[in-house]
């Protein structure tokens, strides 16, 4: 006969008092009147009804009202487990816990808080832009192209008539500048045979584009006002990151999915083709970047047809980014860096001047069908930058990828070379990409493409063309315009500088600047190097078990719940700035008794009864 | 052939003419599926991004957009019956890019309706006796070359 084990709650009795209620059939009654399966809690009950409170607590009238007030049901969520429950609970305050920092340097602290040696990014960048590739920067940064077109703002009568003014007077100085960018100067490349035509094209258009802006904000800035109080960056560090869905899985994912489908032990809840989700990295840097106080003035209204997504546009990329050449995967911590640090006032982009050095690339030189489709990696490469710029800025106004923006940002793009100028204008309505979000989210991202135009009408060289230059200072004479919202910040509280915490202050801006360098040591160890696999336990441990006589002390050998198994999901371990080790403070101890030691003996070869008290070194050095 | 060593170009040279070349390339399924216009091949290792392109214009006039070009490491195995792990020849993969309003697809090779007719017939045969085979390998692991009164 089967003995049946009962699991029950500790303070129930003992072991052999529930085998005796159990004696029999399982059909026992209780002196209380309930059944036996339900007798487990030791609270008496009052009545015999199955659905009473428990003592003590009585039912108000307000309880009661006349239609029942279900609450909300959420389609995903409400067929969750409990496993799931919790991890989407967990998400969902790293969410809440961001929103609530009160600068955006503990804002990109806590976004790499998840990962201690950084996210497995992919980096984008501006070096080359694959044939056919602008369908993936649309979908990475949901914007939709118009081209050959700009905003309505370029064609309003008085931009065009200041414009023009100011043309008649920069005509002659601009042309002055770019002959004497153009004719032979010896420069620090020439006769230097490793400068290929793709780097010192990037040079060349870094000395045009600073003279031309010189030139004009020579004559505009006494003029105008938002020149006057503007600032230049030459060749600024800009970096933005967001996590991206709806990004195919890879082979070995699916494979481990259709393993996981057939065993019989463990359920796999996901499809094969289910998306996923991948962090992105921008990584890039303009010629030259002109910041104001206040931001472009949007160009659309934030509820036009062109902002929300059309319907049965598709939210999974059809095919892996590996064959667009977006595949190189580091680890990196994410930063957000538009051009400044946080504490500046002037944080709004206004132009932003980008380089085309990568249509000289070799491979793109070599195939002429890539070579005859360089509008559309200009597009991607207008894309990208405006939406990785922009994206940086949202931030450092407290918005974060996973907070929607309160109102769109703008920003003006253009790609020169010095001779060929391309203009571009993008507005920024959502940043909500994160696979949580996407299929939620209706708004779209907008970006306008002129094409190339050159800046000069002939091929001698000589006369300029003037809807070009006129353009360039549309540009610049755009006025930007103060954010009509009553609070510009609702996410930002307290910047660095005047943090009233004074503690963590300090390690929020060492840990900070850490992550934003990229730091794979601190002090005198690596402690920010993943922990490598070599070659060989590889082959001969993971691969092939050849190595079975060996103990398994390796990370990647611990059982599956061991601390240190899954090195990628370890928290980031913040650093206190102030630490000072045990052996450290012992010979800082020792130091200090030697100079006391010193003191006392000189003083008693000068033979003074009285030695100057001096400062205690301990508290010198802590100043 | 054109895997040997020739001379190194110095500027005045002829252009050099190879006949005969040893070049081959091997269209196989993309691995990783991409766009339409998108083809894989493997070819041989000394093939660079240009002679990839030339092979493909000169002799089946297909342009290509562009081309990117890997070397992959070959598999590692187990060496059969014995307890060492040998590894299979590097091999060249070149991911052609057609240009863009053009599309290819892989042709399926192994249809399932074809499949089962064979079987049905002497494959079924073959694929019994294979797995005798395999059982007396499998009970005589070790002394398959000594001659048979021994096994």
């Amino acid at each position: 006969m089967l003995r049946t084990i009962i699991v029950c709650p500790a303070n129930w009795g003992t072991h052999a008092a529930n085998c005796r209620a159990f004696r029999g059939n399982f059909l026992c009654l209780r002196n209380d009147g309930s059944g036996g399966r339900r007798g487990w809690s030791s609270l008496p009950r009052t009545s015999k009804s199955r659905f009473s409170y428990p003592e003590g607590m009585v039912a108000h009238e307000d309880d009661y009202l006349d239609e029942a007030q279900y609450p909300e049901i959420d389609e995903e969520t409400h067929q969750f487990s409990k496993y799931q429950k919790d991890k989407h609970q967990t998400m969902l305050s790293w969410h809440q816990t961001i929103r609530d920092q009160p600068n955006p340097e503990a804002k990109t602290l806590e976004i790499n808080m998840p990962r201690g040696y950084g996210y497995r990014c992919s980096i984008l960048n501006e070096e080359r832009f694959e044939y056919a590739s602008e369908s993936v920067y649309k979908f990475l940064t949901r914007s939709h192209l118009i081209e050959n077109e700009l905003p309505d703002v370029y064609s309003s009568p008085e931009l065009i008539k200041e414009a023009k003014h100011y043309a008649e007077k920069l005509r002659e100085p601009i042309l002055e500048a770019l002959n004497f960018e153009s004719n032979h100067q010896s420069r620090s490349y020439d006769g230097d045979l490793e400068q290929t035509t793709k780097s010192i094209d990037l040079k060349r258009s870094q000395s045009i584009v600073t003279q031309i802006n010189r030139v004009i904000l020579s004559v505009l800035g006494g003029e105008v006002d938002h020149l006057s109080n503007c600032q230049v960056d030459l060749s600024p560090k800009i970096e933005a990151f967001w996590l991206m869905g709806g990004q195919q899985p890879t082979n070995r994912m699916r494979e481990s999915r259709l393993k996981l489908q057939k065993s019989k032990f463990r359920k796999c809840k996901k499809n094969e083709y289910d998306p996923i989700e991948t962090p992105f990295q921008y990584k890039g840097s303009p010629l030259l970047q002109l910041r104001c106080e206040n931001p472009v003035n949007n160009f659309v209204d934030a509820n036009s047809p062109h902002c929300t997504l059309p319907p049965n546009t598709p939210l999974v990329f059809p095919y892996q980014l590996s064959n667009y050449g977006i595949g190189q995967v580091k680890y990196n911590f994410a930063s957000l860096v538009p051009g400044t640090w946080a504490s500046d006032n002037h944080r709004c982009s206004h132009i932003a001047f980008h380089p085309r050095h990568h249509l000289l690339d070799e491979a793109v030189q070599s195939s002429e069908y890539w070579v005859a489709d360089r509008e559309n990696s200009l597009a991607s490469q207008a894309i990208l930058t405006s939406f990785g710029r922009l994206l940086a800025q949202a931030l450092y106004f407290g918005f974060d990828q996973f907070t929607e923006l309160n109102y769109p940002f703008s920003s003006q793009t253009i790609i020169t070379d010095g001779l060929k100028w391309t203009f571009s204008a993008y507005q920024l309505n959502t940043i909500r990409l994160a696979a949580l979000h996407l299929h939620k989210n209706p708004r779209q991202n907008i970006c306008w493409k002129m094409n190339s135009m050159n800046i000069f009408e002939d091929a001698e060289l000589k006369t300029i063309n003037m809807t070009t230059l006129e353009t360039i200072l549309k540009f610049y004479l755009n006025k930007p315009k103060q954010i009509a919202v009553e609070n510009p910040t609702p996410y930002l509280k307290s910047p660095l500088s005047t943090w009233d915490d004074e503690t963590r202050k300090e390690i929020v801006f060492h840990n900070y600047r850490d992550m934003v360098s990229q730091r794979w040591y601190v002090v005198n160890y690596r402690r920010r190097m993943y922990p490598e696999v070599y070659e060989w336990e590889n082959i001969y441990k993971i691969r092939h078990q050849q190595r079975f006589f060996e103990p398994r002390r390796r990370f990647f050998e611990l059982p599956l719940d061991f601390p240190g198994r899954y090195p990628y999901d370890k928290p980031y371990g913040l650093i206190d700035p102030h630490f000072v080790g045990k052996r450290m403070k012992f010979l800082m101890n020792e130091l200090d008794a030697n100079k006391e030691k010193e003191r006392i003996e000189e003083a008693k070869r000068t033979q003074s009864s009285v030695y100057e008290v001096e400062d205690d070194p301990k508290e010198k050095r802590r100043k | 052939m054109s895997s040997r060593w020739y001379p190194i170009y110095q500027k005045g040279n002829p252009q050099l003419r190879v006949f005969l070349p040893n070049f081959w390339m091997k269209m196989v399924k993309p691995r990783v599926a991409g766009p339409p216009n998108k083809v894989e091949f493997i070819v041989h290792n000394g093939m660079s991004r240009m002679d990839v392109v030339n092979y493909l214009e000169k002799i089946y006039n297909v342009r290509a957009a562009s081309i990117r070009i890997s070397i992959n490491s070959g598999k590692t195995k187990l060496a059969p019956r014995k307890q060492y792990v040998i590894k299979e020849d590097d091999f060249k993969v070149a991911y052609v890019t057609l240009p863009k309003d053009t599309k290819f697809e892989f042709p399926d090779l192994f249809p399932a309706e074809k499949k089962d007719k064979e079987i049905e017939g002497e494959q079924r045969q073959l694929e019994e006796m294979t797995k005798q085979k395999q059982q007396f390998e499998r009970g005589n692991h070790g002394r398959i070359n000594v001659p048979g009164w021994f096994v």
